[in-house]
């Protein structure tokens, strides 16, 4: 029988093939091993192989300079661990080796264009950059206008070279980062009228007044959580409970702005019991009137005070940001009950010899208007805050230049970006954290071969000095040069002891044969403590200063403060990783995501999940609302989150949370008066 | 007649499952020979008396040496002990030119992987032909099989497409797997625990 192969018989074969192919696992298959093999592409890096190696370094991401082991395959890191068991890594630091690959990394320097609510970066060469900074600065001399540095990591041998380089610079000015830890000391040295530092010894103290610092949420080198555990009582005011409230054995919920009614008011009840001097200016402080300002019973007041009088020696600590009169009003207690916990403290040596250096400056005490041309030097780290209180001193045609190794964090506000390397590929200094009662130095050593394309600070800085005819003394041209300077002259002083993490063992510094062989010693994660002092500013008894009238009116009704995990905030970029678990998890809130009491929410008559305005004298966003008894009534936790444009979601356009918080006449951004409506 | 238009569908039906069920799953593999034959069998046999222990050992600090070095095997074999030829390639190209042998590890896990021995033998017990499979017991190597397109190893993505009549260990030992007996077993998992 003859049979004609029509074309619908060709058809009806494909047909039968495909139906048939689908009951097979073949095509199921294939998906599945395309989608791996594109994960298998040639060009995707991959670890090396090789024998697994432990590595002691130091973790440079904060201040805190936690000692850390790397654990590295083939040379390279691929896991961090804590060098002391009892002090746990934070999530920056455990995914600190993840960061060198960040999508956010910048390969080479950069313009980059705000125009319309958007950023759009145009690659250029490094001479590019340095000539236009040395013609900033040139226009800035010819006009009488201030070139800037802020350090966004105050204290390294770098800082040292960038004071000496404004020093030369007839309106030159250093600016320590806003919101730094250690920023408000220098209130309390002002008090004191020393020209040495101030240091906190944590040692002998036996209870801690802490007004919304952060302690047990990676504040300095985390010493005062330490000493949690060996029985230290800790007495947290905060206006919500954060992770240091919630292991404080007292939360005193105060106002937020009300802290300083506070701090006279615990002054007033140490008065009335005789436990310090009478001064007839507190009288007026008394527990009742300030507990209708700040919220805290009247006995909680009462309480806290003899605790501090009778539970000693005890140590007042003022969080970072809360204004200047606030922060006197804080630490000047400390002084009112003769602390010896508060040491004068010398710090780290300069790399060079040098009588020229200018005085850093706080941000708020720079003119309006007067900055034309500001580096930010964000080589070393990152610190959150609003960026409001930085570009009201610029001028409006001002240039500004960030040195950072990613496009995120406070380069994203820079003219110029020049690319610097991260966290593992470069030698890091860790400068005297603030809870150190003597000068400390530790050193992280890169663990990665670096990226060609990037700039070492140093570098740049002798390259913008030699174009603006600009001369610093010393012959270094690095900044491991400055760093090995800087160990040459702890060196030479032979003050001190050098501790070795891995063994606990120490040597003084003096019995080190060579400023090479100390080097040595502390690029393998050993780190030197410098002398402690022996006398204490236990006897100098100036009264706080008391908070002015205008302190005292009726508070407003609704006030945000700013919450700045610092595991999240200290590095420009956090780790994807991180990230997604924040933004799939909730341990972290988001970046347009504010917290308020229910109560606060009823009376706003807005529920969890909503969408609202938050409202400041500086603007406004959209945000969602979450509720949390954890947030006292009347007040909006605005959390920092970590960078939205460094996780590849769209930046520009709605105002950042944070920026939103601009201080008040006080200087106080911690604190500002805020509206919540429906959106 | 109605039927003969049916022909053609039910043609190309069928050659869809024959090629899909029996031709692909071998197309989709590339075989390649291990560089030497080694015997299980004879090494394990009461005549040489080793155990597994002897070349698949785990430390006292829980590492896990999987396929012996060269270091292993020299020891006895720096000369023939027997007439076999594959251990007369092993001392000529390997042993007396001191080599390494390039085993192709039936069960290598891919980049992204962790996967710690320890824990499953001591902690949960589970006995190494579970995902091994009887190798202990053969006289002579498989073949290794890879996948031509995700460059997986059989054993790692399991001999049976559809896992039924299939041995525990020729399941496979994709995280699918691994999740499957984990939850079996009443182990907690989460990403980071193999996902490092």
């Amino acid at each position: 029988m003859k049979m004609n192969v029509t074309r619908r018989d060709v058809l009806k074969f494909a047909g039968g093939g495909a139906v048939g192919a689908m009951l097979t696992p073949a095509p199921w298959r294939a998906i599945d091993d395309l989608a791996i093999w594109t994960q298998n592409w040639r060009w995707i890096p991959r670890p090396p192989k090789g024998p697994s190696t432990m590595r002691n370094t130091a973790c440079a991401l904060c201040p805190a300079g936690c000692a850390l082991q790397a654990r590295c395959i083939g040379g390279l890191p691929v896991s961090m661990h804590a060098a002391i068991a009892a002090s746990p890594l934070c999530p920056l630091g455990l995914t600190g080796h993840h960061l060198p690959y960040h999508p956010a990394r910048i390969a080479r320097p950069q313009r980059v264009i705000h125009a319309g609510g958007s950023t759009r970066r145009i690659p250029v060469p490094l001479d590019t950059v340095v000539i236009a900074m040395a013609g900033g600065i040139a226009e800035a001399r010819r006009a009488s206008c201030s070139v800037a540095v802020l350090d966004l990591r105050p204290g390294r041998s770098l800082s040292w070279a960038w004071q000496r380089f404004v020093a030369a610079i007839s309106n030159g000015v250093y600016i320590p980062a806003p919101g730094r830890e250690g920023a408000n000391l220098t209130a309390l040295q002002e008090m004191i009228g020393s020209g040495d530092g101030v240091g906190l010894d944590l040692d002998g103290v036996r209870t801690i007044v802490s007004f919304r610092a952060p302690l047990a949420e990676g504040w300095g080198h985390r010493r005062a959580l330490d000493r949690l555990q060996d029985g230290l009582r800790l007495i947290q005011v905060e206006p919500l409970r954060s992770r240091t409230a919630s292991v404080a054995q007292r939360w005193l919920a105060a106002r937020p702005g009300s802290e300083a009614a506070l701090a006279c008011g615990i002054a007033n009840v140490l008065m009335a019991d005789r436990s310090v001097p009478f001064d007839a200016s507190y009288e007026c402080f008394t527990p009742d009137t300030v507990s209708a300002l700040t919220g805290v019973p009247a006995d909680a007041i009462v309480a806290t005070a003899r605790e501090l009088a009778q539970n000693g020696p005890s140590l007042v600590i003022a969080g970072e940001g809360l204004g200047r009169h606030a922060e006197e009003a804080i630490l000047g207690l400390n002084l009112l009950l003769g602390n010896n916990a508060l040491v004068p403290r010398s710090e780290l040596p300069a790399p060079y010899p040098d009588e020229a250096l200018i005085a850093p400056q706080e941000i708020d005490r720079v003119p309006d208007r007067s900055i034309a041309v500001l580096l930010v030097d964000g080589s070393g780290g990152d610190v959150r805050f609003p960026w409001p209180l930085v570009r009201r001193k610029l001028r409006v045609d001002a240039l500004v230049v960030a040195l950072s190794p990613f496009f995120a964090g406070s380069a994203q506000r820079a003219d110029y970006v020049v690319p610097v390397l991260p966290y593992l590929e470069t030698i890091h200094e860790l400068p005297t954290p603030i809870d150190a009662p003597a000068a400390r130095l530790a050193i992280a050593a890169p663990l990665l071969p670096p990226r060609s394309s990037a700039v070492d600070p140093a570098r740049f800085l002798r390259d913008i000095a030699r174009a603006s005819r600009i001369d610093i003394p010393g012959d270094w041209k690095t900044s491991e040069e400055l760093m090995r300077a800087r160990v040459a002259v702890i060196q030479a002083k032979g003050e001190g002891t050098v501790t070795t993490i891995a063994d606990g063992s120490t040597k003084a510094a003096a019995d080190f044969a060579s400023a090479d062989e100390l080097w040595e010693s502390l690029i393998a994660g050993a780190v030197w403590d410098g002398q402690k002092a022996t006398a204490s500013f236990a006897r100098k008894r100036p009264r706080p200063a008391l908070p002015p009238e205008k302190e005292l009116v009726p508070l407003k009704p609704l006030i945000a403060i700013a919450h700045i995990p610092r595991d999240v905030t200290a590095s420009a970029a956090v780790s994807p990783v991180m990230t997604k678990l924040y933004q799939e998890s909730g341990l972290r809130r988001t970046g347009h995501m504010v917290v308020i009491n229910p109560a606060t929410a009823g009376q706003l008559r807005l529920t969890s999940g909503a969408a609202a305005r938050l409202e400041t004298a500086a603007g406004s966003t959209r945000v969602v609302i979450a509720t949390d008894h954890a947030v006292m009534p009347g007040v909006v936790e605005v959390s920092a989150a970590p960078d939205a444009a460094a996780l590849g979601e769209k930046g520009g356009g709605e105002a950042s949370m944070i920026d939103l918080l601009v201080p008040d006449a006080s200087g106080s951004w911690q604190s500002v008066a805020a509206r919540l409506v429906e959106a | 007649m109605k039927l003969r238009g049916f022909i053609p569908f039910g043609v190309g039906l069928l050659v869809a499952l024959g090629g899909g069920w029996f031709a692909v799953p071998r197309a989709m593999y590339r075989r390649t020979e291990q560089p030497i034959q080694f015997s299980h069998k004879t090494h394990t046999s009461e005549k040489v008396g080793m155990s597994c222990q002897d070349c698949h050992s785990l430390s006292a600090d829980g590492k896990f040496s999987g396929i012996p070095r060269l270091e292993t095997c020299a020891p006895c074999h720096t000369e023939p002990q027997g007439k076999s030829a594959e251990e007369k390639r092993l001392v000529d190209e390997y042993v007396s030119k001191n080599r390494e042998i390039p085993w192709l590890v039936y069960a290598r896990q891919p980049e992204n992987v962790y996967f710690s021995h320890a824990p499953h033998i001591k902690l949960a017990g589970i006995k190494c032909e579970r995902c091994h499979g009887p190798h202990g017991s053969t006289g002579r190597l498989r073949s290794y099989e890879q996948n031509r397109i995700s460059t997986y190893a059989r054993d790692v993505e399991g001999y049976s497409l559809v896992k039924l009549n299939a041995a525990d260990w020729q399941q496979g030992m994709k995280m699918n797997d691994c999740s499957h007996c984990h939850q079996q077993r009443g182990v907690q998992e989460s990403c980071l625990t193999c996902h490092k």
